[in-house]
């Protein structure tokens, strides 16, 4: 299945890191994507119109702005690469790309 | 093993989810990605990219315009690793990506997933039975997980 040079497969091995360690945090953000989408309808009442982020351990941070909730999640220590962050829209806009 | 995707409780949106490396950059990020089959390769909307601490001011200009919906636009083309899980491997994509201008009314738009990785996948689309799964067809690596991480990982369609 591999389609790249020996020496390209080794690069991206060590830029990827453990698998067991990718694998875990995908698994724990993809259970804060879910979190978030099963709560939206409650988030569209508790924060319309805000950035809101969801931690791996469920915990959310809504913001008026994202460069704020940003912010935030700096000022906290907390790592943005795991955090899944979502504008909550009171507008049901289509959206066509 | 799928790799499994879910679809927006609200929304109805096909979402799958994958680890993005910017080796340029020195960024990683895990990001919820839109499957669009109408994309011809994957975009990384600014509010993910903002998220992910992608300085614009050390962005390339793509030498080719991107069209859509909103018309014509310049954007940014990075080297980029794209990683995915079936909870059994890793498979891995060494690509490249867009990243969108700074544009206000695109930051609360997800990044696509489009046609430079789902080209290599089997795609099952069936909303009816909350039903997102893609078998890869090739990846450019791919990488064994250690273990059983069925107990770990939520990798289930939600019924």
């Amino acid at each position: 299945m591999a389609t790249v040079s020996r020496a390209r497969a080794q690069q991206l091995r060590q830029l990827i890191g453990d698998p067991s360690e990718v694998a875990q945090d995908l698994a724990k953000f993809r259970e804060a994507a879910t979190a978030l989408s099963s709560a939206h309808p409650r988030f569209i009442e508790k924060y319309p119109q805000k950035w809101v982020a969801v931690l791996a351990n469920k915990k959310v941070i809504a913001s008026d702005s994202l460069d704020v909730l940003l912010g935030q999640l700096d000022e906290k220590g907390i790592s943005r690469e795991h955090v899944i962050v979502r504008f909550i829209d009171r507008s049901d806009r289509t959206l066509f790309l | 093993m799928p790799i499994v995707g879910r679809f927006g409780d609200t929304t109805r949106r096909p979402y799958i989810e994958g680890r993005l490396f910017l080796p340029r950059l020195g960024i990683r990020a895990d990001l919820s990605f839109l499957v669009d089959t109408g994309a011809d390769g994957v975009f990384i909307m600014p509010g993910d990219a903002l998220r992910m601490g992608v300085d614009y001011t050390s962005l390339v200009l793509s030498p080719h315009p991107a069209i859509g919906v909103g018309g014509e636009t310049r954007d940014f083309l990075e080297p980029a690793v794209l990683v995915f899980d079936d909870s059994r491997q890793l498979y891995v994509y060494d690509t490249f990506v867009t990243i969108g201008h700074l544009d206000p009314n695109l930051l609360a738009v997800p990044s696509l997933l489009g046609r430079s990785v789902l080209d290599r996948w089997h795609l099952t689309y069936r909303p009816s039975q909350a039903r997102l799964e893609a078998v890869p067809d090739s990846a450019d690596i791919t990488m064994l997980i250690p273990g059983d991480f069925d107990s770990i990982s939520p990798s289930t369609p939600r019924t």
